[in-house]
């Protein structure tokens, strides 16, 4: 007996390992349905990605591995040596401000700016504010040094500089009419303040009286500022859908915003007060009466009204009483001198 | 083995979650995985149970983006080390189960084959008999219709090693067929 030839004829014996036809089909059925279940989406776009999985997968192992891969090493080394930009801008992701690399880091945000459609830029900037906050966490986790304060102000800085530009996008989506865009850009800044704030004071808490410190206390103003145009937005959408009351959510954020500018009306009256200041805070003071009582009334719009009014002249009075720190500063100290230029 | 064609529905699979793709591979492959298993488990039942297994722990491999170099071996390899996962459960269970009577690498199908007539009866039975690399690369070569190559790149030897093997095997399978 041929022992190869009688193998060979075992193969269509069920008993000898062939399955039903039946069990073939069920399966490849119950597997295919399981794939497509757990793979997600069909791709079906084009990538460069592709087209060299696709020549590769179709090249034999050994020309795969021992001539295309290496030439294609070699082009690539050729690139990072005379080529370096693309490994600079990836390197510079990681600098802080101070670092040789930071200013590339700003350079290439600015760029991506000033590439991106207007209604990216609002969640560009807000990336790039996040990426100041985690700057200045890190740099003052670092051990002190003589220019920690002055890397901490320029992470500030920059900070305010992309908050204020996306209350002034929101302003201008908002003016041009373009409802969906500014609603949406108002709502992203609006989950952020909180964020924001909570860092900014974490870190306001780690410094000492100066120049930084004004700086971050601006920056918080800023937020403010931008989250109260927020809040003004996202309550004019709202008033535009006739018919429909005011959910929790937003009479809550409206409230939100009385309470910021209440806190910035007593921390103005911590500070330095003239009777100009004080004539001020006052008249800020019955315009947020106003605006409690429209916020009873249910009539959101003007509660927004009178917050913005009220938020320009605290706004007003903490200009007024920051020239007031600075002349208390610069004057000399006489003894006997006549009265006291402050109340 | 692993053509242009194969290759191509890899890719297909792999880089877009193309399930039609895998079902060809799977088309191509469910047989001779089949046998492989069939001759390893004790009942059709857990040899389609793991068959099944094989597949989709073959496609979880390739979506993981692990590099398939052989996907014949791969299969292979997979399919083996399921089994191995079998019998180390089964052996788990009869701890906790009724004491283990008789031979337990009796193979159940391989009796079943006492209805085939005259030299494949025999055959099988004689199969039975050889020890498990004997065995398994008789299957793989003869019944499944690997190359020595291929034979060699599933039970990871070289080809002359699995040549050698090879060849032990038949002269074992012949002396078993004869002493029957």
């Amino acid at each position: 007996m041929d022992i190869k030839q009688s193998l060979k004829q075992l193969k269509t014996h069920k008993e000898a390992g062939a399955p039903s036809q039946d069990f073939v089909e069920k399966n490849r059925e119950i597997l295919l349905m399981q794939i497509t279940n757990s793979a997600g989406e069909t791709k079906r776009y084009f990538a460069p990605v592709y087209a060299w999985r696709a020549f590769d997968s179709v090249l034999p192992e050994t020309l795969s591995r021992f001539v295309v891969k290496p030439v294609l090493l070699g082009v690539l080394m050729f690139g990072i040596i005379f080529g370096g930009w693309t490994a600079t801008v990836s390197a510079s992701e990681n600098s802080l401000p101070g670092d040789t690399l930071y200013p590339i880091k700003l350079f290439v945000e600015k760029t991506q700016l000033t590439f991106a459609p207007k209604e990216d830029e609002v969640s560009l900037r807000v990336e790039f504010a996040e990426r100041r906050l985690e700057e200045m966490r890190q740099i003052l986790e670092e051990p002190y040094s003589e220019e920690q304060e002055e890397n901490t102000l320029e992470a500030v800085s920059n900070f305010n500089e992309q908050v204020k530009a996306v209350q002034t996008t929101i302003e201008d989506l908002d003016s041009e009419g373009e409802t969906e865009a500014s609603v949406e850009a108002a709502n992203i800044i609006n989950t952020k303040t909180e964020e924001y704030n909570i860092v900014l004071e974490k870190v306001k808490e780690s410094l000492e009286e100066g120049e930084t410190k004004e700086e971050l206390q601006k920056a918080t103003d800023t937020v403010d500022d931008a989250n109260i145009k927020a809040v003004e937005v996202i309550v004019k959408n709202e008033e535009d859908e006739v018919g429909e009351p005011a959910s929790e959510t937003i009479i809550n954020k409206v409230e939100d915003t009385i309470q910021t500018v209440e806190k910035k009306v007593s921390k103005v009256e911590e500070g330095v007060v003239d009777e100009d200041v004080e004539a001020l805070t006052e008249e800020v003071k019955v315009i947020l009466d106003e605006a409690k009582d429209a916020l009873e009334d249910n009539e959101l719009g003007v509660v927004m009204e009178k917050v913005v009014e009220a938020k320009n002249l605290v706004n007003n009075a903490i200009v007024v009483s920051s020239t007031l720190v600075s002349a208390v500063e610069e004057e000399p100290e006489e003894e006997g001198s006549e009265e006291p230029v402050i109340e | 083995m692993q053509g242009l064609k194969e290759k191509y529905l890899l890719f297909k699979a792999k880089s877009f979650n193309d399930a039609e793709a895998y079902g060809e591979i799977y088309d191509r492959y469910v047989k001779r995985i089949y046998r492989f298993i069939f001759f390893k488990v004790n009942s059709t039942a857990d040899a389609e149970d793991i068959t099944s297994d094989v597949f989709l722990k073959t496609w979880q491999y390739i979506k993981e983006g692990k590099p398939v170099k052989n996907l014949n071996a791969l299969l292979y390899s997979i399919a083996r080390n399921t089994v191995v996962s079998y019998y180390r459960l089964q052996a788990k269970k009869r701890e906790f189960e009724e004491p283990v009577t008789g031979d337990i690498n009796i193979n159940e199908n391989i009796i079943k084959a006492i209805q085939i007539k005259g030299d494949a009866e025999m055959l099988l039975q004689a199969l039975k008999t050889l020890k498990d690399e004997y065995s398994e690369v008789i299957i793989l070569r003869f019944l499944n219709d690997l190359s020595t190559a291929e034979v060699a790149k599933v039970i990871e030897k070289s080809q002359n090693n699995t040549r050698v093997l090879v060849h032990r095997a038949l002269t074992a399978l012949k002396k078993a067929v004869e002493n029957k």
